[in-house]
């Protein structure tokens, strides 16, 4: 194999972490055992893979770039437990990935303009997740954790904390990233072992509402959810206070309102 | 409620207080807020602000002045990029023979790549036309306008052009020189229909009166409601009301969120 050195591919958004106590720090804010499986998403050229191979059970990596697919095969491949796939995260079968008995844990350093998708990616199947340890940029962090009340409190923040609970584990200055990127990152942990327990009627209702909601966040919420189909005959019939905002509004209480609609 | 069309927040004229323009612009009406990029990095910064604030969404393209950028590897970096569902639109993206910055072909090009760029994601154009009108119809034309929707912004064309870009398909927007006191552009305005128009800025460029001469910024996107519904001599709730189910339609702003 040839040893030219490989250029980040500007297409792929792709930064690199050229830090090793970072890497040893995000692995240590997973502190995988030797039962767990994890997957990684974007392992890249490995540099978090290095330090969850001795502690887990499994590896497997999802690497859309080609070229770091071989490198990454070629540096890991001898490893009896690191399994590397070819493609795009975004468009797989995820439930294809996972051991149905247990659950696996998650792991990512992407590029950050999909990081909003992959994180629904994952909410979708989070039954079959103990946890998420990902960098993000720190504004997106921020929200994600933000509590009711806050300026960053919004449809990120429900989503996260409805179904899991989200912290942010540390921050990492954009100096530790090859090329430097213009925005701060934070390494954020979402805990599904420890979602809240929330009694959720309907959860496709539930969604409406938290969407429709956030959709004008300084409306009050009579204005925002009597728009919907059918919703204002039920609305009538629930005391709740309605002109309250949605940015006032805890988790508890999005699934208290969206289980009274649908009764 | 109004929906801005065309702000360019990640200016630096705006890196002392974009939080509270932002506040402000919701305080006063505005619904949601899409930023326009006119490079690769300001594609990557549209989105980043787009994903810190919610009713912020982005568009990723190369405008006519910077074409020369254009290549295989920032095509498919702004195909890449346009993967994040809160881009809505491929932009501002056009021809600009105002500005002497680049050849007409070069911008040719790299107009009817991001126009390709478009049909294949299926994102609406945001159009950045300065003196080239005829030019940008004969391209849109050769293109295919079928399958293709968007929006000329900044309007500054007469009613001759403007009927041309009617029958293509496509949206019309008017800034704030829709409301400047020798502007011929009222004349312009009222000949088309409401279910074509939409609300913008272009902030900070182009303050609307009364606040001419000045940053202009998200919150003032209502002088420009009112301006039309002058023209139209309709109530301004009808304008808000027509421009910002236009823009929900147009750019699919109701779908976002992938949850």
């Amino acid at each position: 194999m040839s040893q030219r050195p490989f250029r980040p591919k500007q297409s792929l958004g792709q930064n690199f972490l050229k830090d090793e106590n970072v890497a040893r720090k995000i692995v240590g804010a997973l502190a995988p055992s030797p039962e767990d499986t994890v997957v990684e998403i974007g392992p890249g050229f490995g540099v978090l893979t290095a330090h969850t191979l001795p502690l887990a059970k499994r590896v497997v990596g999802v690497e859309i770039d080609r070229h770091l697919s071989a490198t990454l095969q070629q540096r890991y491949g001898g490893h009896d437990n690191f399994e590397l796939i070819t493609g795009d995260f975004l468009k797989m079968d995820l439930l294809s990935l996972f051991a149905p008995d247990s659950k696996v844990r998650v792991l990512g350093n992407i590029p950050y303009h999909i990081t909003s998708p992959v994180i629904f990616k994952v909410l979708e199947v989070r039954e079959h997740v103990q946890d998420m340890v990902m960098m993000i940029q720190r504004e997106v962090a921020e929200r994600i954790v933000a509590s009711p009340g806050c300026k960053q409190y919004g449809i990120l923040s429900v989503f996260s904390q409805l179904h899991s609970v989200p912290k942010i584990a540390f921050h990492v200055s954009r100096n530790v990233f090859n090329p430097k990127p213009d925005v701060d990152s934070s390494v954020v942990r979402w805990d599904f072992s420890r979602a809240p327990e929330l009694d959720i009627r309907d959860h496709d209702l539930l969604r409406t509402v938290i969407r429709a909601s956030f959709n004008q966040r300084r409306k009050m919420l009579r204005k925002s959810l009597q728009q919907l189909p059918g919703f204002r005959p039920k609305m009538e019939k629930i005391e709740f206070d309605f002109t309250r905002r949605p940015e006032d509004l805890s988790v508890q209480e999005f699934v208290d309102l969206s289980n009274r609609i649908s009764e | 409620m109004l929906i801005e069309t065309h702000a360019h927040l990640y200016f630096d004229r705006f890196d002392e207080d974009r939080d509270a323009v932002i506040e402000r612009a919701f305080d006063r009406g505005v619904l949601k807020i899409i930023n326009i990029a006119t490079d690769l990095d300001s594609s990557r910064r549209c989105i980043e602000l787009a994903e810190q604030h919610d009713g912020l969404f982005a568009t990723v393209g190369i405008h006519p002045n910077d074409a020369a950028k254009m290549d295989t590897a920032t095509l498919d970096t702004l195909r890449e990029l346009s993967r994040n569902p809160l881009v809505v639109a491929i932009g501002e993206i056009g021809m600009d023979f105002y500005w002497d910055t680049c050849p007409p072909a070069v911008q040719e090009q790299a107009f009817r790549a991001q126009i390709q760029l478009a049909k294949e994601t299926g994102l609406p154009i945001v159009i950045h036309n300065r003196e080239a009108a005829s030019e940008i119809l004969r391209i849109l034309k050769s293109e295919g306008a079928d399958g293709l929707a968007g929006v000329f912004h900044c309007f500054s064309e007469d009613r001759k052009v403007a009927q041309e870009v009617l029958e293509l398909g496509f949206h019309i927007s008017f800034t704030g020189n829709l409301t400047f006191k020798k502007s011929q552009l009222p004349g312009v305005a009222d000949m088309i229909p409401l279910d074509r128009l939409l609300l913008e800025t272009d902030c900070p460029f182009l303050s609307p009166e009364p606040r001419r001469g000045r940053r202009n910024e998200p919150a003032h996107v209502i002088y420009i409601a009112e301006k039309l519904a002058e023209i139209k001599g309709v109530p301004v709730s009808d304008i808000a009301e027509t421009t910002t189910a236009n823009a929900v339609r147009l750019f699919g702003l109701g779908e976002q969120g992938t949850v």
